[in-house]
C-alpha cells in the first residue's frame, strides 16, 4: 500500500460526489432553483483539473530533476494553484447562492402571498416548466 | 521550511484557508436555504482538511524523509475524506424533496 494507490483509489468516490452535486446542480424548477450552486459545482470539477495537472507535474519533476514533485517549487507552486483556483470557486459559488437565498427569503414571502391570493395551487406543473430527472 | 518558496507557500495556505471557509459557508447555506442536510458536506470535507494539515506539515519540515508517514496519512484522508464526500452528496440528493419552497 502506497501513498499513490490511496490517492488513486480516492478518486472513484469522488467522481461520485461529483455525480450528485451535478444531479443537485440539474434539479430545478421556476418554484424551486437548483439547490447546488453552478459556481461552486465547477470549482468541485475544478479540483478534478488539478488532481490532473499534478500528474504530468510529478513524472516531469521525476524525469528533468530525478525528484518528487513537491521537491521542484516551481512545478509544486503551479500545480496546487490549480487547487486554490478551484477552492476560491467554491467559495464564490456558496457565497453567491447564500446572497440568493437570502434574497428568496426576504422577497419570497411577499410572492408567496400574492401566489395564495390568486389562488395557485403549489407545484402546479401546468404552468411550471418540465423537470427534468437527472 | 526552505522546501518551499513564499509564494509557493502563500498559495498552500490560501487553499486551507479557502477550504476552511467553504466549509463555513456550506453549513451557512444550509440555514438559510433551510436545507439542514448541507451540513453533512460540511463535516464530510473535514477529513480533507486534515489530509491538507499533514501535507502542510511535511513541507514545513522541508519534506522530510523521516516524515513520509505523513504523506501516508494525507493520502489514506483523502480517501476517507473523499468517501465522506460523496457520503454527504447523497444525503443532499436523498433529503432534495424534503426542502419547503421557499
Amino acid at each position: 500500500m502506497t501513498p499513490e494507490t490511496l490517492f488513486g483509489l480516492s478518486l472513484f468516490p469522488y467522481l461520485g460526489f461529483l455525480w450528485f452535486l451535478t444531479r443537485l446542480a440539474r434539479h430545478g424548477t421556476a418554484d424551486q432553483p437548483a439547490q447546488m450552486p453552478r459556481l461552486a459545482l465547477i470549482g468541485f470539477y475544478m479540483t478534478l483539473v488539478f488532481v490532473g495537472v499534478t500528474i504530468p507535474a510529478g513524472i516531469y519533476a521525476k524525469v528533468r530533476y530525478g525528484e518528487a514533485l513537491a521537491n521542484v517549487d516551481w512545478l509544486h507552486g503551479g500545480a496546487e494553484a490549480f487547487l486554490t483556483l478551484a477552492n476560491v470557486l467554491v467559495v464564490l459559488g456558496f457565497r453567491q447562492a447564500i446572497g440568493v437565498a437570502k434574497q428568496r427569503e426576504t422577497h419570497g414571502a411577499i410572492a408567496g402571498e400574492m401566489a395564495s391570493a390568486l389562488a395557485a395551487p403549489e407545484g402546479d406543473d401546468s404552468t411550471a416548466p418540465q423537470q427534468k430527472n437527472g | 521550511m526552505h522546501a518551499l518558496s513564499i509564494p509557493t507557500w502563500m498559495i498552500h495556505v490560501s487553499s486551507v484557508i479557502e477550504w476552511i471557509a467553504a466549509i463555513w459557508l456550506i453549513w451557512t447555506y444550509g440555514e438559510v436555504s433551510r436545507n439542514p442536510a448541507w451540513r453533512a458536506l460540511s463535516f464530510g470535507m473535514l477529513p480533507a482538511l486534515i489530509s491538507a494539515m499533514c501535507a502542510c506539515t511535511w513541507h514545513f519540515f522541508d519534506n522530510s524523509p523521516a516524515l513520509e508517514w505523513l504523506v501516508m496519512l494525507q493520502a489514506a484522508t483523502t480517501l476517507i475524506g473523499n468517501m465522506t464526500l460523496c457520503a454527504a452528496g447523497w444525503w443532499i440528493w436523498q433529503s432534495r424533496k424534503d426542502t419547503p419552497i421557499a
